[in-house]
């Protein structure tokens, strides 16, 4: 019994055995072809020059001058303001608008 | 046609040097694919896909290894990510059935029969090819390469990039899982 399953499984293990090479389809390179082709027409083609290395450091480099100009540019316009131009917008911020000294404070009491 | 002559051809772009290379290759990737995907549709896709990344990558074809060897790497890569892909879109049916979103029912494909097989072993065919598709992605593209495709154990470890020894102990694990499998079966 144990002897003919090892034999059956034997001979299952050799069905490959002499098989030969499976055939492609007729008419495959065509097929291929005219799959080569929509795909052609389907995706729109890159330029060439875009992935060049050289362009794409390029690009990278003048994005950031660009972005290092605007924010230094910013940086100066806003150190010019003064302390007290400060100061000023955040008492408007928090409404206090007039200036309260301790004297105030004291005649209050 | 020599190989450098063919390389340097399809590096040009040369339609006849095109249409040479896939009739001289079409069955050899085609018979790999369809032993590996085990569904003839499939194969004549994947090969299709095969040749495809050939045209286009073959400038980045270095010409360390034989063209034959590259296109059987191309070929097998391929037919594994059908598998993944099939068995994540079977997952994803799966969790979709469990939340009622899919009334579809996902079939197993009917068990497979190689082409090249003689009629009076379709049956045993059948069960082996069912035993093959449990191995692991390594000993199975070894078992095909060899058993299906007749390529010695130096060409099997080229296209897999390791040692012949490393394909002999693949071939050799295989066949144990093989019994293991079939044992479990009959």
């Amino acid at each position: 019994m144990l002897q003919n399953k090892q034999n059956r499984i034997e001979q299952i293990l050799n069905a490959y055995d002499g098989a030969k090479r499976a055939e492609v389809p007729a008419f495959f390179y065509t097929r291929l072809k005219a799959r080569m082709l929509a795909q052609n027409t389907a995706e729109q083609p890159v330029k060439s020059w875009l992935l060049k290395p050289a362009f794409v450091v390029v690009s990278l480099v003048l994005v950031i001058i660009i972005n290092a100009f605007i924010y230094f540019q910013k940086d100066s316009s806003t150190v010019n303001t003064s302390y007290e131009e400060s100061i000023q917008t955040i008492a408007a911020e928090f409404n206090l608008s007039d200036n309260i000294t301790l004297e105030d404070i004291n005649e209050d009491k | 046609m020599n190989e450098q002559e063919l390389i340097l051809q399809l590096r040009n772009g040369n339609e006849q040097a095109f249409k040479w290379l896939v009739d001289n290759f079409q069955d050899r990737v085609f018979n790999t694919v369809i032993s590996i995907v085990q569904n003839e549709m499939d194969a004549e896709d994947v090969s299709q896909e095969v040749f495809i990344q050939v045209y286009r990558s073959i400038h980045s074809f270095k010409g360390e290894s034989q063209l034959s060897t590259w296109i059987y790497r191309i070929a097998t890569s391929r037919s594994f990510d059908l598998l993944r892909s099939r068995k994540s879109k079977k997952r994803f049916a799966f969790i979709q059935s469990i939340f009622g979103k899919n009334d579809e029912i996902v079939h197993d494909p009917p068990d497979f029969y190689h082409p090249g097989v003689a009629m009076e072993k379709k049956e045993d065919a059948q069960i082996l090819a069912k035993a093959i598709s449990k191995l692991p992605e390594n000993q199975r593209t070894a078992f095909t390469l060899n058993k299906l495709e007749d390529l010695s154990y130096k060409e099997v470890s080229d296209i897999m990039n390791t040692s012949v020894s490393a394909v002999e102990s693949l071939l050799h694990r295989a066949k144990i899982n093989l019994r293991k499998e079939l044992e479990r079966e009959l």
